[in-house]
């Protein structure tokens, strides 16, 4: 098993390495300079050639592509990924800053959405066809097909501007209590969850079915356990590793940060970090973001086939 | 005995009513003001030179100089300035003026006065090469930085320099304390900055919040107890924040908002004062429209005073030059040069040796007239073009909309790949010379225009203090541009700005967001 990890970690060295010449190239590609950018932001400032050329020459962007990406690698080596060009900050700190708001508001829509899920899931399967598993159906489509911006701009309206239950915007923090933390935490939580819960929902069913139509279950219904104990323990257990799957997956993406939602609940995450990174072409923080999330990608679906091995005795690596 | 029970009643709900707008009138101290902004990158003032950026570093940090009411400069760390000559300047600074206490550098207590000294480190922190200052090139024009005194500092510049106050209002050109960027070093000054204004930083996080406390010490106490600034990055939950009670200042309003925002009678609308323009640009190098006929044509050939109209309403006026009203050189005669008459504009086109074809569509040589106007994508400037576009095609010629994402859209300007463009919007008072002169061409100057009469006229005006000259020849060199068809002015869109009734003596910002300053106090009623 250490093998295994081992070798699933060192094969991430150059998948990281290519995907960061990806990025770079591709900023490269796409036209706009940081620099032209920063400085059309401000009509009372009228920039003149020279002053944008200046600025182009002291952040480095006047030299040689290759030049330039192997000035990062060799930074990346010692650890070092560059400082914002727009904020001065070192890269990491910008993205270490970030990481708790994304893996609070990720963990909290995972467990909304497993809560929803799973008994969903359970009981359109066990009552598959009954008018239950069709409104089960009926709510994944709208989950599945409603943009999460359009739902949480709806929840805000109710919840915060009529019923003035919730706030509208930003994060809560632990030393203003924990109520302040849920309290801002719900809305965008359960936009997020809510999606993912309706994918995780149809996963849940359709591995059901499998399960429940093989002999152990029948077995274990002659033996006369109680309904509960067969679909719960039997069933469930056995057909969890296709959920693991989805749900690995999907927290991958929710660590990348979700973009629309951290835009529109004003959540201080990563999502925002990069958006804003790659509209103001800040090259380093858009390098730095990809890398993290690549890393964070490999390692939840490292996690994941691990889990197996634990849920599943009969998958063994090495 | 029921009348006069009623008439009693009705007195003394008139006296109450009376007695509360009198209270309402004086002002009152304490509370937190909470300003909707969408966005706050660094709290160093010598590293950027976003708007955003500024409206929270103006509370942090002075100014030599802030903007009025009426866009005029008026006191802020100097109070007072003189000209010497035309290229000196001298600035007498305010007396007990002290830097923030109860930080990393200056503990309680133990802070110190701002003196010229301070002033000369921060204007040479923005011209040092290393500091990487956006708005450096504002200052390049000066030569010496002298101290006469611990409150007098002299300016000298290269040539006669009109703008300089215009610059040095700028946050981007605050002072700042040598101590604290040397010893907390530039990334953490831009998380703790310290500074000497109204208000000093409580805690600054990233993508959330910026937390302000009043300072105590600040020459002029500020009423409100603090200043929060909630960064909501989307304008439609900004207005709901505003709505809710979650802030009382939104600072960007979104144009489709502004109707609704107006009906509510617990909200208080604020136009900017200046109108920003907005303008179509030719690229005069590229074919066809290194053709005067052509672009006249192109010219003439919208009904643009009833586009303006229909799009905006009241929050913007049509644009007939660059200068917009309020500013130097702004000209109100300049509408002759630009009436609507689709038939003159096929008349010229004709002229210019364009048939219709078979297909209807305008063409030379086997050639179709093929217009693509390029604009960035904002939905006021996509909605006008797009009404451009659906004239021009009515007319025979091949017009077309290119919506472009902002970096792409600067890149084509500047490396002249356009033909027809929604132009750079640098409306202040050098906007002229950055958009016409020649020197500036593939930067500023996205046209490629260069006319050695009119960068005559315009390196002239630069360097040209008195206002009435300058007027004359700004007014000279914009009527050039405009007979020669550079641009196809639209119009100058007003900032809304909506803040909460119960925000008293606000002014929107200008160049700087003033919530202290010589001529207001903001304070919140109950």
């Amino acid at each position: 098993m250490s093998r295994y990890i081992l070798r699933r970690l060192l094969a991430m060295v150059p998948l990281l390495l290519g995907i960061s010449f990806i990025v770079f190239s591709l900023l490269n590609i796409l036209p706009g300079d940081p620099v032209s950018i920063m400085l059309s932001s401000n009509p009372h400032i009228t920039p003149d050639a020279e002053t944008i050329a200046q600025l182009k020459a002291q952040y480095g962007l006047d030299k040689p592509l290759m030049t330039q990406y192997l000035i990062f690698l060799g930074n990346l080596l010692k650890g070092d990924l560059g400082t914002s060009m727009y904020t001065q900050q070192p890269v990491l700190t910008a993205i270490a800053e970030r990481m708790p708001a994304t893996i609070q508001l990720a963990l909290a829509a995972l467990v909304i959405s497993i809560v929803i899920a799973i008994p969903v899931g359970v009981i359109s399967a066990v009552r598959q066809y009954s008018w239950i598993d069709h409104l089960c159906l009926i709510g994944a489509l709208i989950g599945v097909s409603m943009p999460s911006f359009w739902l949480g701009l709806l929840l805000m309206l109710g919840f915060s501007l009529k019923l003035r239950w919730l706030p509208l915007s930003g994060m809560g923090y632990l030393y203003n209590g924990l109520g302040d933390v849920l309290h801002h935490l719900i809305m965008p939580a359960f936009t997020l969850g809510f999606g993912m819960a309706a994918l995780l929902a149809r996963v849940t069913r359709s591995s059901m079915l499998e399960v429940l139509g093989q002999d152990y279950i029948r077995t274990a219904q002659a033996k006369g356990l109680p309904e509960r104990t067969v679909v719960y323990r039997h069933a469930l257990r056995n057909a969890f590793i296709p959920i693991l799957t989805v749900l690995g997956v999907q927290f991958g993406y929710l660590l990348g940060g979700s973009v629309i939602v951290e835009t529109i609940f004003s959540w201080p995450g990563i999502g925002r970090l990069a958006v804003n990174s790659i509209l103001n072409r800040d090259l380093p923080v858009v390098q730095g973001t990809v890398l993290v999330f690549t890393l964070i990608f490999i390692l939840t679906n490292l996690l994941v086939d691990i889990l197996y091995a634990a849920i599943d005795p009969r998958i063994q690596y090495d | 005995m029921q009348r006069s029970r009623l008439i009693v009643l009705m007195l003394a709900a008139i006296l109450m009513l009376s007695f509360s707008t009198c209270l309402a009138a004086t002002p009152r101290e304490g509370g937190t003001l909470n300003i909707a902004i969408k966005n706050v990158g660094t709290l160093d003032p010598h590293l950027t030179s976003s708007d955003f950026d500024f409206a929270v570093l103006s509370q942090i940090f002075d100014t030599l100089v802030a903007t009025g009411k009426d866009s005029s400069p008026i006191p802020r760390l100097a109070t007072s300035w003189e000209n010497l000559d035309d290229t000196t300047w001298v600035f007498h600074l305010r007396q007990g003026v002290y830097w923030h206490d109860g930080n990393a550098v200056f503990p309680k207590g133990k802070s110190r006065e701002v003196v010229a000294e301070d002033v000369k480190y921060s204007l040479e922190r923005v011209l040092d090469p290393e500091t990487k200052s956006p708005s450096a090139g504002a200052l390049k024009n000066i030569t010496s930085i002298e101290i006469i005194d611990d409150f007098t500092i002299k300016l000298v510049t290269e040539s006669a320099d009109p703008f300089l106050l215009d610059a040095i209002r700028l946050a981007g050109i605050a002072i700042v304390p040598k101590e604290a960027v040397e010893k907390l070093g530039a990334a953490r000054f831009a998380r703790e900055p310290v500074g000497s204004g109204p208000f000093k930083l409580v805690k600054f996080i990233p993508d959330d919040q910026v937390t302000l406390q009043r300072n105590e010490d600040y020459w002029k106490k500020p009423l409100l107890g603090g200043v929060t600034f909630k960064i909501i990055p989307d304008d439609i939950v900004t207005v709901m924040a505003l709505e809710a009670g979650d802030v009382h200042v939104s600072m960007s309003v979104p144009p489709s908002e502004v109707d609704r925002l107006r009906e509510d009678q617990r909200i208080r609308l604020y136009r900017s004062a200046q109108g920003w323009y907005r303008g179509l640009g030719f690229n005069v190098q590229a074919k066809p429209f290194d053709e005067l006929k052509v672009r006249k044509a192109l010219a003439m050939a919208t009904d643009l005073d009833s586009a303006v109209s229909n799009v905006f309403g009241e929050n913007a006026i049509r644009a007939y030059g660059q200068v917009a009203p309020g500013l130097i050189g702004y000209d109100p005669s300049l509408a002759e040069l630009w009436p609507y008459d689709p038939d003159g504009a096929l008349a010229l086109l004709e002229e210019a040796g364009f048939t219709h074809g078979s297909d209807g569509l305008l063409q030379r040589d086997g050639e179709k007239l093929s217009v693509e106007i390029k604009t960035m994508n904002e939905p006021a400037r996509v909605k006008m073009v797009t009404i451009m576009v659906t004239q021009l095609r009515k007319l025979g010629i091949d017009a077309k909309l290119a919506i472009q994402e902002v970096g792409t859209w600067v890149a084509d300007l500047q490396s002249g790949n356009t033909g027809l463009f929604m132009d750079f919007a640098y409306s202040g008072p050098t906007g002229l010379h950055a958009m016409f002169h020649s020197e500036n061409a593939g930067a500023s100057n996205a046209h490629f225009y260069g006319d050695p009469q009119v960068d005559a006229l315009l390196s002239k005006g630069s360097t040209t203090i008195d206002t009435k000259d300058r007027e004359a020849i700004w007014k000279k060199a914009q009527r050039q541009i405009m007979e020669d068809v550079v641009i196809i002015p639209l119009y100058f869109e007003f900032g809304y700005t909506a803040a909460d009734a119960k925000v008293n003596d606000f002014i929107p910002q200008e160049w700087n967001l003033n919530l202290v300053s010589e001529e207001n106090n903001v304070w919140l009623s109950r």
